[in-house]
């Protein structure tokens, strides 16, 4: 396995620059030859603005032509794309168009509008230019001096900037059609987007909604609805689900006017113990559904689960809010239950620019219900037969979350090759508890979480975060012992392997774009923890 | 043609190979790797291992290149 260096430097190559190399010219720019090696040989992608390419192709044809080199430039042009990570990132229209009617170099101007736009160094040997650009500006000659002192950089948990740009393009694309055609609502990209994704999952059904919150609360009330003919469940009737999540899961079944009951999870996975359902099952009347969540990217155990469920002809909401291309037997998750919830938060492994969600189905009336409720209750919203919300997705994210998909796969693949790069690291160190992969899972590791023994992890968080790394602790609290639940929710036994985890986990920066010295300098710290910790 | 020489004590083995049988001697042109990466690589190639082969300022090509480009 080989990560991707530590090479993510946002730089732009100014067309000198470029000239420079594609011309030899070592007696102008001496550092060239090293500077393209640099970039080379780590994969350093080199930025280019739109407005630079027609210049730069014209001075390159004119001194071939003039020297009487017999290669068309277009061959060499190839060929630096081929060898290089070359990116062409958009020049904004927003240029102050009273600059153009000035003595000002527009081609610099340009250039510089494109570099703040996406916050972007300049590399360049033109004096002129260095000085307008100011801190964003490098000359060749420090460019050495530059990759060395931003090495040294903090690890933020994401970097979602770093992900976007990786898409940039296809992202753009998309949202200058949305524009184009201007249908905000209920474009035909959501349509795309729902299709697509069914394939994907392998439903009959996806309808896009606000958030995965919303997609919980969504299935609840159409399943209310369809099951018994009323907009929400009674208050003694009873959901089974896990305390050890994000606040929405328990949230959602308040809300469809359900109660929730939270049993203890298996430690292994985080996630809910089908054991502990059966016992609870067994012991109580009034449960009509369950929802699973697959906590981090692990799939919960969906044999064992389906198995009670169709024993005491329970539904089934999973909640797939973090492990969208996660497999449970190599089928996707969100087709094993009645329906399957998806959220697009900007940090998940398919993310949105803002808030969305989506609900997958096999169930043809779930699914009519569903896009009733999204837009106000009714297929005729003038005239509506439920109570319903306003949830729909947005046009414009789907367009991005359309761009993002294509990536999808190949991000939770980046993502698993970190956590193995994380297990092989950390695997030595006894007072650290590595996230397993169960047999028949398929982890897409939306967080990749440790648990520290000891009493030890607000230590070790402390410690990672003075050295400049952020980690995150999710969750520090039990559904359970939050205000809103406390007087809305039973609880099957004592949950202590539930309580035990709020207290030792410990997520560490995963995106898939983490590269590997970025991966090493976190392992190496908490390997310089427990020396000092003993 | 490509031989593979193999190093001896004093130099270089080459091998007889078919073709070769009759010949008194042969000329050998030994040449460097001249750059790192295969994009310099490809540009040394085309510019017969020369650097700083063009003269002319950036700004005069542009201007005749559009020159051309625009009929002027």
């Amino acid at each position: 396995m080989r990560l991707e260096r530590n090479m993510d430097y946002r730089i732009l190559w100014d067309n000198n620059m470029l000239l420079d190399l594609f011309l030899l010219r070592t007696e102008e720019n001496p550092y060239i030859l090293e500077i393209e090696e640099i970039f080379s040989e780590n994969k350093i992608p080199i930025y280019l603005s739109s407005s630079q390419l027609h210049n730069l192709k014209y001075i390159f044809g004119k001194y071939l032509k003039d020297n009487k080199i017999s290669i068309d430039p277009n061959v060499i042009l190839k060929k630096f794309i081929d060898t290089h990570i070359v990116k062409v990132l958009k020049t904004p229209s927003y240029i102050d168009i009273s600059k153009w009617c000035n003595n000002v170099d527009i081609e610099d101007e340009l250039i510089k509008l494109t570099a703040e736009t996406f916050d972007l160094y300049v590399l360049t040997r033109d004096n002129n230019f260095l000085e307008i650009l100011k801190d964003r500006g490098i000359h060749p000659k420090n460019l050495n001096e530059f990759l060395k002192k931003n090495m040294d950089k903090t690890i933020p948990m994401l970097d979602l900037t770093k992900e976007t740009l990786y898409s940039y393009n296809d992202i753009e694309i998309n949202i200058d059609k949305v524009i184009k055609e201007s249908t905000f609502i209920l474009g035909p990209e959501v349509k795309e987007l729902e299709d697509k994704i069914a394939q994907y999952i392998g439903v009959k059904h996806c309808i896009g909604c606000s958030s995965g919150t919303e997609a919980l609360v969504l299935s609840l009330r159409a399943l209310a609805i369809k099951i018994k003919g009323q907009e929400y469940f009674d208050k003694n009737e009873k959901i089974i689900t896990t305390p050890f999540t994000f606040t929405a899961t328990g949230d959602a079944i308040l809300r469809a006017g359900a109660t929730p009951v939270f049993v203890d999870i298996d430690l292994n996975t985080y996630n809910i113990d089908p054991k502990k359902i059966r016992e609870y099952l067994n012991r109580s009347k009034n449960v009509v559904g369950i929802i699973p969540v697959h906590l981090y990217g692990h799939p919960a155990n969906m044999d064992e689960i389906m198995k009670i469920a169709r024993e005491y002809n329970l539904f089934v909401v999973e909640d797939v809010a973090q492990a969208f291309g996660s497999m449970w037997k190599d089928k996707k998750l969100g087709s094993f239950g009645t329906t399957g919830c998806f959220s697009f938060f900007p940090s998940k492994n398919l993310g949105g620019f803002g808030d969305g969600g989506m609900v997958s189905t096999n169930d043809g009336e779930i699914a009519e219900i569903i896009r009733m409720l999204i837009k106000h209750g009714g297929k005729d919203k003038y005239n509506v037969e439920h109570i319903g919300y306003n949830a729909r997705l947005d046009t414009l994210q789907a367009s991005i979350l359309l761009a993002k998909f294509k990536y999808v796969d190949e991000f939770n693949e980046r993502r698993r090759r970190i956590a193995e790069f994380y297990n092989k690291e950390l695997k030595n160190i006894k007072e650290i508890v590595l996230p397993k992969e169960e047999v028949n899972s398929y982890h897409v590791y939306h967080q990749y979480t440790i648990r520290v023994k000891n009493g030890k992890r607000d230590k070790l968080k402390k410690f990672l975060q003075e050295k400049g790394i952020s980690s995150m602790v999710y969750y520090p609290f039990l559904l359970k012992d939050m205000k809103v639940f406390s007087d809305r929710c039973e609880v099957y036994g004592n949950l202590k392997r539930a309580e035990e985890a709020t207290k030792e986990v410990l997520s560490l920066p995963i995106e898939p774009l983490l590269k590997e010295e970025d991966i090493l300098k976190v392992t190496n710290t908490i390997k310089e923890f427990f020396k000092k910790n003993k | 043609m490509k031989i593979k020489a193999k190093r001896t004590k004093n130099g270089f083995l080459i091998p007889l190979i078919n073709g070769l049988e009759d010949k008194e001697e042969i000329l050998v042109e030994i040449k460097e790797k001249l750059a790192k990466t295969e994009f310099l690589e490809f540009l040394y190639e085309i510019y017969g291992g020369k650097e700083n082969i063009f003269k002319s300022k950036d700004e005069e090509m542009l201007e005749h290149a559009l020159r051309e480009k625009y009929g002027l």
